[in-house]
């Protein structure tokens, strides 16, 4: 009898701890949706007074969701600026003008202004790492010539959510176009800490007209006065932004650091320049890092191969001597890419390729000699490039239309 | 052929309640005289004008008088005028003995072995079984001057006729099914299981209705100590009655206080002898076409008896079907509420705005808006089961106006919300045994209340109690979770997957010693 009691009072106590147990954990951290402001994008610049100036994107779900009667009309999102000495205090301090949580987890993109980037990114990223809000996959983007906060508030056609429009063009082009990087949090805050590296990332420019971008009716239009363009690879050196590669450059600067995956390059063609486009489709790179003699070697070895997919002129497609001739042009455009991305880095003085981390991966002995100096090591450094290309297909067509029998 | 029925309730433990019809109090011997017996029956019998006494005298110039008595409303009248009334009066009957003068022993005996054409005759000699005889619809003779009677089975009365199974239906497969009547479904099982080693005990429970209960298996496969278990539980239910297999199932089950059946209830014949020939007993009520399967698995409520009958791929692919559905239909509301108010981030970000998007203005919270729709669907669906047919189709577009549309419109609850329950009734649906999908139905709203609590977190933390509590269950011996826990490769051969026939060449070893199934090596050779 008395062990049953004493049985049944353990049960009880037990049953008292664990029901005991829900409640404390209670409902810390639910939230329920219609009470969260989503953020999909945020732009961080300084002031004048070395302060913070953030704005945050917070999506409307109501004009975004068709499954709600009456929406439409108003923006698909709003943009909340708020300026501050820490990132977390104007996170909090946002709060004051938006009328629900703000959340943060779904942030896509972060948008660096000019002159942040140019005063130093690193102490922004430790709230990134800290935060267990944050993701560390979103995306970073260097605003070039525009405000960031105009950035973030710039309305967008065929994506309703503008983060998600810079995403999609973001991958897109650096798949088919493979002019600017792809760089997420995570990626920069391994660069940036890695001493073999120097964090680069792509620029965000608006072009036109500034005014209108924060309007509605200029989507109503079928041609905005304006339009973002990802372009150009920023370069850092310790945390600072200290130049731009365009063009040719940051298509070398993609060749070098193996991240081409298509582009499109023209060649000449029977003595017409850029006469004849090339596709690049697949491409292969392998660097090899070395010392010797106290001067860094860099051996860069590309295999490439490409398409023809258009042709201006009459040139002979089956001849095997004219494919050579072009394969041999397409390496020197190449390497001529290459080159003047990293002769520009190594006037920067700044190892946004990661041959310091090559280095240390393959000859981690030579590499504790150097890395101290690794920055001018890097400067005056020997780099050769081998390029192996190979036209495979001519496309759908055979022979030129201009060349006659 | 003269038959001595079992009977394992003899007035032994009985505790005076012979007032209220208890048929196992012993009521003492038969009366000699004719008259006698005929008035203590009819003031045993409740007022029954179906009690029929037919008086007659053997023809053979005797004066040898006889009664008849039956219940006309449960006998085969037919077989009452056919094979003993007009036996007896034949005037083509064999020679009696050639006194004129036969004493009444000398005449019953003559009945007994002589004029009846009846094929199941028994000579009974106390009230208590003549009156149960009586009761199961026998024709009971009686002889003036002596203390016996005989009792001709002439059993009737409508009984449904053998027909589609409803509740566990197929494609491909027999589709005979039981019905109400106990030989009826012995019948369809042994022709099934044409074996000399088929044997079956029968047992009568409950005082009142003294229901008869079959308790089926294959001797040489079953193990003795599960079927001595069976026969022990059967033997000390002591009740008023038996009307459906789910009593006997209430009082011989090993863990009344779990959510999880751990006895398998089936319709189907094939079934029945699937498991038989596995080593399981059977239990067949009379009364009732769903009879019961001991030791149960759990995997048994996921086979359709069709995995069996269609090709082995398909078998596969819908098992893990099921095994999906069970899993959505135990946690699809939970996870919803779980990602819309604790785990935002999981998910995409264009999902979570359209989410976002249809709960704005949604006035409750994510739990409350999935209580309220599951809810009204549970409501929605016992309505749908109970109703008349004809009024049927009038609940099911009030159902779907009100459930769907309106709620929506209404902005009472979301249209996501609607797409959850929705995937959620018909996953239930797709559980092909019902016992255990109403399992699901209502823990689904334990985890509900979870994860309307604490999240994912509260959804783990009662799946590790719900497995834990699995793993404790036992069906007569067996552990629930065989062949998982404990772990038996060999039995994964119709498990999650069923491979074909000549590959399971074994019986599972916890319900049987004799193992072997077939012969090795039957694999068709190409």
């Amino acid at each position: 009898m008395n062990a049953s009691i004493r049985f049944l009072k353990l049960t009880l106590a037990a049953a008292v701890l664990i029901a005991s147990a829900l409640l404390v954990t209670g409902c810390w951290n639910s939230r329920e949706l219609n009470m969260l402001a989503i953020v999909t994008a945020m732009s961080i610049d300084k002031t004048d007074n070395d302060e913070y100036s953030l704005a945050f994107q917070v999506v409307m779900p109501g004009e975004l969701s068709n499954s709600v009667k009456g929406g439409g009309g108003g923006a698909p999102y709003s943009v909340y600026t708020v300026k501050s000495k820490t990132l977390f205090e104007g996170i909090r301090k946002a709060s004051k003008q938006v009328p629900r949580q703000l959340f943060f987890s779904h942030i896509q993109v972060v948008i660096l202004g000019e002159r942040l980037a140019k005063n130093g990114i690193e102490e922004i990223f430790d709230f990134f790492e800290r935060s267990h809000e944050v993701r560390l996959t979103s995306m970073l983007l260097v605003a070039r010539g525009t405000k960031p906060d105009l950035l973030v508030s710039t309305l967008v056609p065929l994506a309703p959510i503008q983060a998600e429009a810079l995403m999609g063009s973001s991958e897109f082009s650096s798949r088919i176009w493979s002019n600017s990087p792809n760089i997420g949090i995570d990626d920069a805050i391994r660069k940036l800490i890695n001493p073999g590296v120097e964090p680069s990332m792509s620029g965000l420019r608006l072009v036109g007209n500034e005014e209108e971008a924060t309007k509605k009716s200029s989507l109503e239009t079928t041609r905005p006065p304006y339009h973002l363009e990802i372009t150009g690879v920023a370069l850092f050196r310790e945390g600072k932004l200290v130049g731009w590669l365009d063009n040719d450059k940051a298509r070398g600067y993609m060749f070098v650091v193996n991240k081409m995956s298509s582009t499109i390059m023209n060649l000449s063609c029977q003595d017409k320049p850029d006469a004849l486009a090339l596709e690049v489709i697949k491409s292969k790179t392998k660097t090899d890092v070395s010392v010797q003699n106290d001067r860094a070697k860099v051996k860069i070895t590309v295999m490439a191969e490409g398409n023809i997919s258009e042709v201006k002129c009459a040139v002979p497609l089956d001849d095997l001597a004219e494919l050579n001739r072009m394969e041999k042009e397409w390496g020197d455009t190449a390497i001529a890419d290459m080159t003047g991305a990293i002769k520009r880095a190594q006037s920067l003085h700044t190892d946004v390729f990661g041959f310091g981390e090559v280095l240390q991966r393959q000859h981690p002995k030579q590499w504790k000699k150097v890395e101290s100096q690794w920055g001018d090591k890097f400067t005056d450094a020997e780099i050769s490039i081998a390029f192996q290309g190979q036209i495979l297909r001519t496309g759908m067509r055979g022979k030129s239309l201009m060349e006659k029998p | 052929m003269i038959k001595r029925s079992t009977r394992s309730k003899s007035g032994g433990k009985d505790n005076g309640n012979s007032g209220s019809g208890n048929l196992s109090v012993p009521r003492g011997h038969l009366e000699t005289g004719l008259n006698d017996n005929i008035d203590r029956i009819r003031s045993e019998v409740a007022a029954s004008p179906d009690l029929i006494v037919r008086r007659f005298t053997l023809r053979t110039g005797q004066k040898q008088h006889v009664a008849a008595i039956y219940l006309e409303t449960i006998t085969d009248k037919e077989m009452v005028n056919e094979f003993v009334m007009r036996s007896l009066m034949s005037p083509f009957l064999p020679e009696m003995p050639p006194e004129n003068d036969a004493s009444p022993e000398e005449a019953f005996k003559y009945i007994c072995d002589n004029a009846l054409t009846v094929g199941q005759v028994e000579v009974l000699d106390n009230w208590t079984t003549m009156l149960l005889e009586l009761l199961t619809g026998k024709t009971l003779l009686f002889v003036d001057g002596w203390d016996q009677c005989i009792s001709c089975s002439t059993i009737g009365g409508e009984t449904r006729a053998v027909s589609e199974a409803s509740t566990q239906v197929v494609i491909r497969g027999p589709k005979d099914s039981f019905n109400e009547s106990l030989p009826t479904n012995i019948a369809l099982v042994r022709r099934r299981i044409r074996s000399e080693k088929f044997g079956f005990e029968a047992i009568k429970i409950g005082k009142v209705t003294q229901t008869n209960v079959a308790m089926l298996y294959i001797e040489g496969i079953v193990k003795d100590e599960i079927k001595q278990e069976v026969r022990k539980r059967l033997e000390k239910i002591d009740t008023d009655a038996i009307l459906e297999s789910g009593y006997i199932e209430e009082f011989i089950e090993d863990n009344w206080s779990s959510p999880f059946p751990t006895i398998y209830n089936t319709e189907r014949p094939d079934v029945i002898a699937a498991n038989l020939i596995e080593g399981r007993v059977a239990i067949l009520v009379d009364g009732t076409p769903f009879a019961l399967i001991v030791p149960t698995i759990l995997p048994q409520f996921f086979a359709s008896a069709e995995d069996y009958y269609q090709r082995y791929d398909i078998g596969t692919f819908l098992r893990l079907l099921r095994y999906a559905a069970f899993i959505v239909s135990l946690f699809g509301p939970a996870v919803y509420i779980a990602l819309t108010s604790f785990h935002q981030e999981m998910l995409p970000t264009t999902l979570l705005i359209n989410l976002s998007g249809a709960r704005e203005g949604v006035p409750f919270p994510a739990l409350i808006e999935a209580f309220l729709m599951e809810l009204s669907f549970e409501i929605l669906r016992e309505a749908g089961v109970r109703m008349p047919r004809a009024v049927g189709q009038a609940v099911s577009i009030v159902g779907a106006l009100v459930l769907g549309e309106a709620a929506v419109q209404a902005g009472i609850v979301s249209p996501i919300m609607v797409i959850v329950v929705a995937i959620t009734a018909i996953a239930n649906f797709s559980i092909p045994a019902y016992n255990l999908a109403i399992t699901a139905r209502l823990l689904r709203f334990l985890f509900m209340i979870a994860a309307g609590m604490i999240g994912f977190y509260g959804i783990i933390l009662g799946l590790i109690m719900l497995v834990a509590h699995m793993n404790a269950l036992r069906s007569f011996g067996v552990s629930f979770l065989s062949p998982l826990v404990p772990f038996k490769f060999n039995q994964f051969k119709d498990f999650f997957v069923r491979l074909p026939h000549w590959s399971n060449t074994e019986r599972p070893d916890d319900m049987t010693d004799n193992t072997t199934r077939m012969a090795q090596g039957q694999k068709p050779q190409t």
